[in-house]
C-alpha cells in the first residue's frame, strides 16, 4: 500500500545518479555539501564524419597514402588528417581539438571537444552508499514531508508560509518578498495567481494540491513546484501543517524524484528515535492514519477504526475491500481500502 | 501426480500466476494467484514477491515450486515441479526504440508494426532516403537515448551504400557512448550485409540477426524477426529489472512480452476460426490499453498510454452519464494517474472512470489504425471491418459490471454487423500464449472449457433512416414450448434481448430495405443462433457515428438510458 512520510527526526536518503556510466568522485562516509560533484561522465561534445574517398576524390586502394593520422590519434584544431596533393591540393583538417575515433570504408570520424555530465548533491549529508559508475546515496536526518507530485525540479531556500488574500484587490500589488524562498500557499492557486507568484522569483512553490488548469504551467515552469496531496482543491492535513510551521524561516530543501513524480520537503536536523535499521514496516491496520483520495472527502484525513474482512458494495455498485475511517470531524465513513493513502506520521 | 505447467505474468501493477494441470487427459486451470508487482530496487523485493506468489500457488495445489526452506531454487532440482514455466512481462517503461530503414513504405512502416508487439516506444525513425548527412544521422542516434535499434531495409542483393553508412554509425554509437543499458541491435535488412553488420558493429551478444523482413518487393513478414526481437527484449529486461536474469535462470525459462504472448493466442483463434473474420483483443488496464488484432493471417498490436490534456478531457466528459463540472472531471482523471488502483466508489466517480476508459480505448484504436492502415477503424464510424470474437480483459473490465464493460466497449469500438463479445476475466490469453509452444494441446483444451465469459452477441444496424423510423424486426424463437417474441427496432434504439440459459436462442432478423445487419447486403436478413451470455443479445441501432444530443443534460440522460437498457 502506498504511503507518505510526514515526520521529524526521520532518516532521509537521496539517490543521485548519472544517466550514463562515469566516475564516482566520492567515497562512503564522506560529508558532502550542496553542489558538490558526486559523479561525472566525460563524453565528446560533437562528432564529425568526413568521407575522404568521395570528397577528396581518392581511389579507395590508395587511401593509406593520403591519410596523415591514424585511428585513435588525438588531433588539434587545424591538423591535417588527409591530403591529396596535385595542382590544387585538397586537404581535410580538424576543425577542433579531438580524436579520431573511426577510420573505415574511406570515412573518418572525429570526436571533438568534451562535455562533462555531472551530478551534484542537492542537499548536504553523508555518502551512505555508492552506486559504482553512476553515483551515490546521500543520507541525513531531519524533518520530512513527502508530497505526491512535482515538476521535476529541485530547490532550496528559506521556507515561508504565504498568508495573503488573493481575492482582495487592495492587496494585489502587495505580495511580500519571496525571492529565493520556498513558498507554501494554502490558497487556491490559479494560473493567474501562479504568474503573480513567479514574478516574485521564489525558489519553489509548494501547494496542498494543484488545480488541473495549472498543470501545464507548473510543468513548464523553471521554478520548482510541488503538490502535497495531488490535484483539485484539497486542504493541507494538520500533520503536515505542524511540520511546515517548524520549517518556517529555516533553510529547507525540495527534492524531486522527476517530472510528474513525488517530491519531498526536507529540513535537515537532528536524528530522532527512528533508525532505518529498526524501522517497522508501516502497514494499514486499525489505528492507522490515512488520507482519503476520493470525493466527497478528497484530501481529508482520518483514522482507521475497522477493517472488515469481506468485500463491500459501494454506491457505484462496485465491490471492494473496505475500511471504516473516523474522520477528524468524528464522522464514520466506509471507503475502499484502495482509496486510502497511508500516513506515516508517528513521532 | 498430474503433469503441470505454470505461467507467470509480471504485469504493471500485479504479478499473476496460473497453474494448469492435466487430469484424465484434459488440461484445466488448477490454481491462480496474484501479488503486487515490485521491480524497483536491488532485486530482493522482486524475488520476494515472486516467492510469495509461488508459495500461494503451492498452497492451493500439490505442485512443488519452492525448496524446503521456502526459497526459489533451480526448478529442475524439485521433484514434481511443473514441466515448464512460462514467463511474460509488461511491467516497466516501454523500450525506447529506433527504427532504421531504407524507405517509409517497405521498411520503416513494417518495422514500426514489428516493434509494437514488443512493448516498444519508437523514439527515433531514420529513413535512409532522407539524405541526412552522416554527421547529422550520428547526432540523431546519439541524442535519442535509444535502448533498441532495429535496422531493416533493402532487398537481398540490393543497394548497400546508405545501409553501410548507418551500420558504421551504429558501431560508433554502440562503442563510444557509455550507457546505463547496453543497447540491443536487431538487424533484419539486406541479408548480404548481415555478416558485415555483425562484424562491423562488434556488439557480441547484443547483436541479433534475423532474416530480411522484406521477403519480396512489397511483401514483408515480421514473423521472421520475432525470434531476434524476443532475444533482444530479454537481454534488455535483464538489465532493466534487477533479479530478473536470476529468476529466469532458476525457473529455466525465458521472458517474453505479455502482448506478444497474448498475440500468439489471438493469432491462433483467428486461424482456427474459419469465419473469415479477424479476432480482436483489448486489454484495458489502469494506465494502458493494449490492442491485438489478427486478421488475414497478420498480427498487429499496440500498447497505448493516453496523456491527459484538455482535448481528451473534454471528449471524455462528453461521454459521461453524470453531469460533472470540468474541474471535478479533470481533478478525478489527474488524481487517477497518481493513484491508478483507485476504486470509483460513487456513481459520479464511476461515470468519469468509464467515460475516460471509452476515450482511452478510442485513442488506442486510432493509434493501431495509424500503425496498420488495413486494421479498419474510423473514429466516427467505428470498427468497419469484421472481427469476431472481440475479447475484453484487464483491470478496468474486471471491476466493471458485465453490462458496464460491454457498454464501454460498444461506445468506443462501435462495431458493425454481428459479433460476439467475450471477456477474459482471468487474463488467460497471456498465460496460454506463454505455454502454447511447449504443449499446443493445453491452450486448445483450456479454451474448450469455456474459460471466457460470453458477454453478449451484438447486432449492429447500419442504416440511413432517421430517428424513430423502424429499421429492423426481430423474431425470437426460444423453443416450441414458448410463444415467439417479436421486437420492433427503431433508429436510435439500443435494445437488449435476453438469451436462454444453457441453450441456444434463435433470432430471425428482418431488416428494412436500407438496413444492413451484417448479412452481406442491406435488407438481407436471416436466422441467427446465439449462445447464452451474461448480457444477452444487444441490438445497436444508434447509428454510426453515434448520434449524441448536443445538450449535455440530454446527452448524459441518453447515455444513462442506454446503460439502463443493458442492465441498470
Amino acid at each position: 500500500m502506498r504511503k507518505v512520510i510526514i515526520q521529524s527526526g526521520q532518516p532521509v536518503y537521496k539517490l543521485v545518479r548519472l544517466s550514463q556510466p562515469g566516475t564516482v568522485l566520492v567515497r562512503t562516509g564522506q560529508e558532502v555539501k550542496v553542489g558538490d560533484v558526486l559523479a561525472e561522465a566525460v563524453i565528446p561534445e560533437e562528432f564529425q564524419i568526413f568521407d575522404i574517398v568521395n570528397h577528396l576524390k581518392i581511389h579507395p586502394s590508395r587511401l593509406d597514402q593520403h591519410l596523415k593520422r591514424l585511428n585513435g590519434e588525438p588531433v588539434s584544431k587545424g591538423d591535417v588528417i588527409a591530403q591529396k596533393p596535385g595542382l590544387i591540393t585538397r586537404i581535410f583538417r580538424a576543425s577542433r581539438d579531438g580524436r579520431i575515433v573511426s577510420l573505415r570504408e574511406g570515412r573518418v570520424t572525429l570526436a571533438m571537444g568534451e562535455q562533462k555530465l555531472q551530478v551534484t548533491a542537492p542537499i548536504a549529508g553523508t555518502v551512505v552508499e555508492l552506486i559504482p559508475g553512476f553515483g551515490a546515496v546521500i543520507g541525513l536526518a531531519g524533518s520530512l514531508i513527502q508530497g505526491v507530485w512535482s515538476n521535476g525540479l529541485n530547490a532550496s531556500g528559506s521556507f515561508t508560509r504565504l498568508v495573503f488574500d488573493f481575492n482582495d484587490p487592495a492587496q494585489r500589488e502587495n505580495l511580500p518578498v519571496l525571492k529565493d524562498k520556498i513558498v507554501f500557499s494554502g490558497a487556491i492557486i490559479t494560473p493567474e495567481r501562479f504568474r503573480l507568484l513567479l514574478a516574485k522569483k521564489p525558489a519553489a512553490i509548494v501547494l496542498p494540491s494543484l488545480v488541473p488548469g495549472l498543470v501545464k504551467d507548473a510543468l513548464s515552469s523553471r521554478v520548482a513546484v510541488m503538490s502535497l496531496n495531488g490535484f483539485g482543491d484539497q486542504e493541507i492535513d494538520p500533520f503536515s501543517l505542524v511540520l511546515l510551521e517548524k520549517m518556517r524561516d529555516q533553510e529547507v530543501f525540495l527534492l524531486s524524484d522527476g517530472i510528474g513524480q513525488p517530491a519531498e520537503l526536507v529540513l535537515p536536523g537532528e536524528a530522532g528515535q527512528n533508525s532505518a535499521l529498526f524501522d517497522e514496516e508501516v502497514t494499514l491496520k486499525v489505528g492507522s492514519l490515512v488520507r482519503l483520495l476520493g470525493e466527497p472527502y478528497l484530501g481529508s484525513t482520518g483514522r482507521v477504526v475497522e477493517l472488515p474482512q469481506r468485500e463491500e458494495r459501494f454506491a457505484s455498485g462496485l465491490t471492494a475491500k473496505a475500511a471504516v475511517v473516523q474522520r477528524q470531524d468524528g464522522a464514520l465513513i466506509r471507503v475502499p481500502v484502495s482509496n486510502l493513502l497511508l500516513l506515516d506520521v508517528t513521532a | 501426480m498430474p503433469k503441470t505447467y505454470l505461467s507467470l505474468d509480471i504485469g504493471k501493477s500485479q504479478t499473476q500466476a496460473w497453474l494448469f494441470a492435466q487430469r484424465e487427459g484434459l488440461w484445466a486451470v488448477q490454481a491462480t494467484s496474484s501479488v503486487p508487482t515490485v521491480i524497483e530496487g536491488d532485486g530482493s523485493q522482486f524475488r520476494m514477491g515472486i516467492q510469495n506468489l509461488l508459495r500461494q500457488i503451492e498452497r492451493s495445489s500439490d505442485t512443488r515450486l519452492l525448496d524446503d526452506r521456502g526459497q526459489i531454487t533451480h526448478i529442475r532440482r524439485l521433484e514434481g515441479a511443473p514441466a515448464f514455466i512460462g514467463l511474460t512481462l509488461s511491467a516497466g517503461k516501454p523500450i525506447r526504440t529506433a527504427v532504421i530503414g531504407l524507405s517509409e513504405a517497405y521498411s520503416i512502416a513494417p518495422l514500426r508494426q514489428l516493434v509494437s508487439l514488443f512493448n516498444c516506444e519508437v523514439v527515433l525513425e531514420v529513413n535512409l532516403q532522407d539524405n541526412l548527412n552522416a554527421t547529422a544521422q550520428l547526432e540523431q542516434l546519439l541524442t535519442s537515448d535509444v535502448e533498441l535499434y532495429v535496422i531493416g531495409g533493402g532487398a537481398n542483393g540490393g543497394a548497400q551504400k546508405t545501409l553501410k553508412a548507418a551500420i558504421e554509425n551504429l558501431r560508433l554509437v554502440y562503442h563510444l557512448i557509455p550507457q546505463t543499458i547496453r543497447p540491443q541491435i536487431v538487424y533484419c535488412g539486406n541479408q548480404e550485409l548481415a555478416e558485415y553488420a555483425q562484424s562491423e558493429i562488434e556488439a557480441g551478444l547484443d547483436m541479433h540477426l534475423a532474416s530480411n523482413i522484406q521477403t519480396n518487393p512489397g511483401h514483408e513478414d515480421p514473423t521472421l524477426v520475432w525470434k531476434a526481437m524476443l532475444a533482444a527484449f530479454e537481454r534488455l529486461q535483464f538489465q532493466r529489472i534487477p533479479g530478473l536474469a536470476e529468476l529466469v535462470n532458476d525457473l529455466h525459462t525465458c521472458v517474453i512480452p505479455s502482448d506478444f504472448s497474448a498475440g500468439r493466442m489471438v493469432r491462433f483463434l483467428e486461424q482456427s476460426g474459419g469465419n473469415g473474420k479477424g479476432v480482436l483483443m483489448l486489454r484495458i488496464d489502469a494506465d494502458t490499453v493494449s490492442i491485438i488484432a489478427a486478421r488475414d493471417q497478420r498480427l498487429n498490436g499496440i500498447s497505448h498510454c493516453l496523456q491527459v490534456n484538455d482535448v481528451v478531457l473534454d471528449m471524455a466528459r462528453g461521454l459521461s452519464n453524470q453531469l460533472t463540472d470540468i474541474s471535478s472531471f479533470a481533478t478525478y482523471v489527474y488524481n487517477r494517474t497518481l493513484f491508478p488502483d483507485y476504486t470509483p466508489a460513487t456513481l459520479e466517480d464511476l461515470s468519469i472512470e468509464q467515460a475516460w476508459a471509452r476515450v482511452r480505448i478510442r485513442e488506442a484504436l486510432i493509434a493501431l489504425q495509424k500503425l496498420d492502415p488495413d486494421f479498419g477503424y474510423n473514429p466516427s464510424l467505428g470498427l468497419t471491418r469484421a472481427y469476431e470474437p472481440i475479447i475484453l480483459s484487464g483491470s478496468e473490465m474486471q471491476r466493471a459490471l458485465p453490462h458496464q464493460g460491454l457498454m464501454i466497449a460498444l461506445d468506443s469500438i462501435l462495431p458493425h454487423g454481428i459479433t460476439t463479445i467475450l471477456q477474459d476475466e482471468q487474463q488467460l490469453l497471456t498465460a496460454l500464449g506463454s505455454l502454447a509452444p511447449h504443449d499446443p494441446l493445453l491452450p486448445v483444451q483450456v479454451m474448450d472449457t469455456e474459460v471466457f465469459t460470453n458477454l453478449a452477441t451484438v447486432i449492429t444496424v447500419d442504416t440511413l433512416a432517421s430517428g424513430g423510423q423502424k429499421v429492423l424486426q426481430i423474431e425470437v424463437d426460444e423453443g416450441e414450448q414458448t410463444p415467439r417474441l417479436f421486437h420492433k427496432i427503431q433508429m436510435g434504439d439500443l435494445k437488449r434481448i435476453e438469451t436462454l440459459l444453457h441453450g441456444k436462442t434463435k433470432l430471425y432478423l428482418a431488416p428494412e430495405d436500407e438496413s444492413d445487419v451484417g448479412m452481406g447486403i442491406p435488407g438481407l436478413g436471416g436466422w441467427v443462433g446465439v449462445m447464452d451470455s451474461k448480457v444477452g443479445v444487444v441490438v445497436d441501432a444508434r447509428g454510426r457515428p453515434l448520434n449524441l444530443p448536443m445538450n449535455e443534460i440530454a446527452r448524459a440522460e441518453a447515455l444513462r438510458n442506454w446503460l439502463w437498457e443493458l442492465g441498470g
